[in-house]
């Protein structure tokens, strides 16, 4: 008896207890990380890049179709600027409009804070980004017959005005069909300027016109900065003219249709001429 | 009315009543071929209302048995261009027998062999676009384009090649009406004069000339369907001659085997004798032995560039767990077995020569699927993580009913035409008649011409005096 009902408690509380840790198991979130980076392109655009992933068995895993907020922080308040929400890589974009009410702190800081509310599934995360406006402005120099890329970097100090940025790492690149391609890079001086040598055997376009961008990547104050500038210092490259075969194309090259006309009418000719003897035969 | 000589009118007498009845025996044959024909149709029926998933051809096999029908359809219709153009433009004296069967395979052969490219097919409805959205520089169009001006050809060849008989047939006393108005209709007031002859043998001549080099092209271009493809086994300069050799080859073998056929079961004995096995023979056997170069060839260059999928088809081919019975069976028997029995004059008879055939002609077969099959399964990107009937090709029992039925009605079409024309021609044409014409008329002219030069000689000389 005392087994049948020890029994009977076990299968009771094993009842109660595995849907429960099912339950639990089911409820367990993964955490959620959020990267966000600043960035100011060639245009004076500036965007907020935010990346959101789940840790899940130890790899991170981007969190897609997720609505982040954007807010912007002041000393006195805080402004919603946006909802948007993440692509299949778990990033959103926030484009920085006039309209976007972005205030900078009394130390002159833009101050940002993404978050995530959290889903079934993910924690919520949140994250901030202060950053100090600069600019970077790229210029083309030429001492005899060297050519030399000029890059200048500042961030308004007292009252507006630029002040150096020291020691910003500038990448240079060119600006291919599909991608950037590196071809340099240099450190700004204490007058937050950097000098770079242009190579003389950059390949061009056919006129030797080439498009060279600036970059300060990543930097721990300002963000990404981003200039560019078109100049006709490279080596012009001809063309290279596809030779056509036609065989993908709609129309087939001539040869073929030549041929093939010259073929099929030797051989219909043919036909047609013993067709008028079988005529003859009849008549005759 | 046409006059005949004594042995065609024996000849007409002989076919005539042929044509008009049936044997007890020649019912069951027939009943056998519509029971396979019913059999397609039923299988045709399946793969229509279930789709092509009836096959054994999916995403990566995209071709199977289907494609192998049609290339050795169409290489069978090489008996008739081939072999009738050249025998009839050498006038070669043992070619009456033969000649209109070898037309016939053409004909039939040819009309058949496509019909597998639209089982082969999905969205027939779509059909028409070939015609309206065809690329030129395409293969496939050229394949369509060779193909049917090469039935026509082959149809005006044969219907050449039977107006004598029409005419003869025409005159014959048989009591259906639609037979004598067929034959009227056919014979195209055909009464054997002089100028009438003249100009049928001229059109023979002509198609005759013609068909050759069509028939060459034709398949030429089915080569070049696989040769122009960057596909392991395929893509290779000599798949053009090795097809057409390949299919002349088997062409002749077919011929061979109709010959057999149409001698024991319509009493031909005195019409198709051992002479014409012998001379075909020889021809299948020289066919063989070219046959047989150029697949070493093809083979050992492919092994020796050892182009790592070249030799992945190639391990295939000689690995005993894959294709290697199938490969022995093509590339060896069915090559040298036909060479050593019509070589060696003690094996070489009627019926040897004939069973040589019938092993070529199903070697050529397994061929065809050798170099189809292998290559589809080996294909230029890893597969990984697939079920093995989407790299593996088997044919399914829809497939084989509808390839054995496409043979039966090969034999059936025989049958029928056997039934509207002699398979022998009963109307020879005397073709010395047309060569002493000829010499004669090319003396004439040389007379003439030689009379002209010698009053133009002696008018200059009574200007000169």
């Amino acid at each position: 008896m005392k087994k049948f009902i020890l029994h009977r408690l076990f299968a009771v509380m094993l009842t109660l207890v595995l849907p429960l840790s099912l339950l639990s198991q089911t409820t367990k979130k993964d955490a959620s990380s959020l990267q966000l980076g600043y960035h100011k392109k060639y245009d004076n655009t500036q965007l907020i890049r935010a990346v959101i992933s789940v840790q899940k068995d130890r790899r991170y895993s981007p969190l897609a179709n997720v609505v982040l907020k954007f807010y912007s922080l002041s000393d006195t308040s805080i402004t919603l600027l946006d909802k948007i929400k993440t692509n299949d890589e778990g990033v959103a974009i926030l484009i920085i409009q006039d309209h976007h009410d972005i205030t900078p702190d009394s130390l002159g800081m833009m101050n940002f804070e993404v978050e995530f509310e959290g889903n079934k599934t993910a924690e919520k995360a949140t994250e901030t980004l202060q950053v100090k406006p600069a600019s970077l402005v790229l210029s083309f120099l030429q001492k005899d017959t060297t050519k030399y890329i000029e890059t200048f970097v500042t961030t308004p100090g007292m009252g507006n005005i630029p002040v150096p940025v020291e020691s910003a790492y500038i990448m240079y690149y060119i600006q291919g069909t599909f991608e950037l391609y590196n071809f340099g890079e240099g450190e700004t001086d204490e007058n937050g300027k950097s000098i770079f040598e242009f190579p003389i055997d950059m390949p061009g376009d056919t006129a030797g016109v080439l498009t060279v961008v600036a970059k300060v990547e990543e930097h721990d104050d300002h963000g990404t900065l981003e200039a560019n500038g078109v100049i006709n210092w490279g080596k012009p490259v001809p063309l290279v003219v596809e030779k056509k075969r036609g065989l993908g194309d709609t129309d087939a090259p001539l040869w073929m249709v030549y041929t093939l006309i010259i073929l099929l009418s030797v051989v219909w000719f043919h036909y047609l001429y013993v067709i008028y003897l079988i005529f003859k035969i009849k008549t005759d | 009315m046409m006059e005949l000589d004594q042995k065609s009118t024996r000849a007409l007498k002989f076919f005539a009543p042929q044509m008009v009845t049936i044997s007890k025996s020649g019912i069951f044959r027939l009943i056998l071929l519509l029971i396979f024909i019913v059999g397609g149709i039923y299988a045709l029926l399946v793969q229509i209302i279930e789709g092509h998933v009836v096959t054994g051809m999916r995403d990566n096999v995209v071709w199977g048995i289907y494609i192998v029908n049609f290339i050795f359809f169409i290489g069978i219709s090489y008996a008739g261009a081939l072999i009738s153009g050249i025998l009839h433009l050498l006038r070669v004296k043992w070619r009456t027998p033969i000649i209109r069967i070898a037309e016939i395979i053409t004909v039939i052969s040819t009309f058949i062999g496509p019909i597998y490219i639209l089982l082969c097919m999905g969205r027939l409805d779509r059909l028409h676009h070939l015609a309206v959205f065809g690329r030129i520089q395409s293969p496939i169009i050229w394949d369509v384009l060779a193909i049917s001006t090469y039935l026509i050809g082959s149809i005006i060849f044969l219907y050449l090649a039977s107006i004598r008989d029409m005419a003869a047939l025409r005159d014959y006393p048989f009591e259906s009406k639609w037979r004598n108005g067929v034959y009227k209709f056919f014979a195209v007031n055909y009464r054997g004069t002089s100028r009438q002859n003249r100009y049928l043998d001229r059109a023979l001549d002509t198609m005759s000339a013609i068909i050759i080099p069509l028939a060459v092209l034709v398949h030429s271009v089915l080569a070049w369907i696989f040769g122009m493809t960057l596909r392991p086994g395929w893509h290779s300069t000599i798949f053009a001659p090795y097809f057409v050799v390949a299919a002349v080859f088997s062409g002749t073998g077919v011929l061979i085997i109709a010959l057999w056929i149409f001698r024991r079961f319509y009493n031909l004995k005195s019409y198709i004798t051992k002479i014409h096995f012998n001379y075909l023979g020889i021809i299948l056997m020289i066919l063989g032995a070219l046959y047989g170069y150029f697949t070493f060839s093809e083979y050992l260059t492919s092994w020796y560039g050892s182009e790592t999928w070249d030799m992945e088809v190639l391990y295939k081919l000689f690995d005993t767990s894959e294709y290697w019975w199938w490969f022995f069976f093509a590339a060896f028997i069915g090559v040298l077995l036909p060479i050593i029995v019509i070589l060696i004059p003690k094996f070489r008879n009627i019926n040897s020569i004939t069973a040589v055939s019938v092993i070529a002609v199903a070697a050529l077969w397994v061929k065809r699927y050798l170099i189809i099959i292998p290559t589809l399964e080996t294909p230029l990107l890893p597969l990984q993580d697939m079920r093995s009937e989407y790299i593996r090709y088997s044919p399914t029992l829809v497939e084989w009913l509808l390839t054995f039925s496409g043979v039966a009605t090969f034999f059936l079409f025989f049958f029928l035409f056997s039934k509207l024309v002699p398979i022998v021609p009963v109307v020879k044409a005397d073709d010395s008649v047309n060569y002493s014409q000829l010499r004669k008329t090319v003396m004439k002219r040389i007379i003439k011409r030689k009379i002209k030069e010698e009053k133009l000689k002696e008018a200059k000389k009574i200007e000169h005096l």
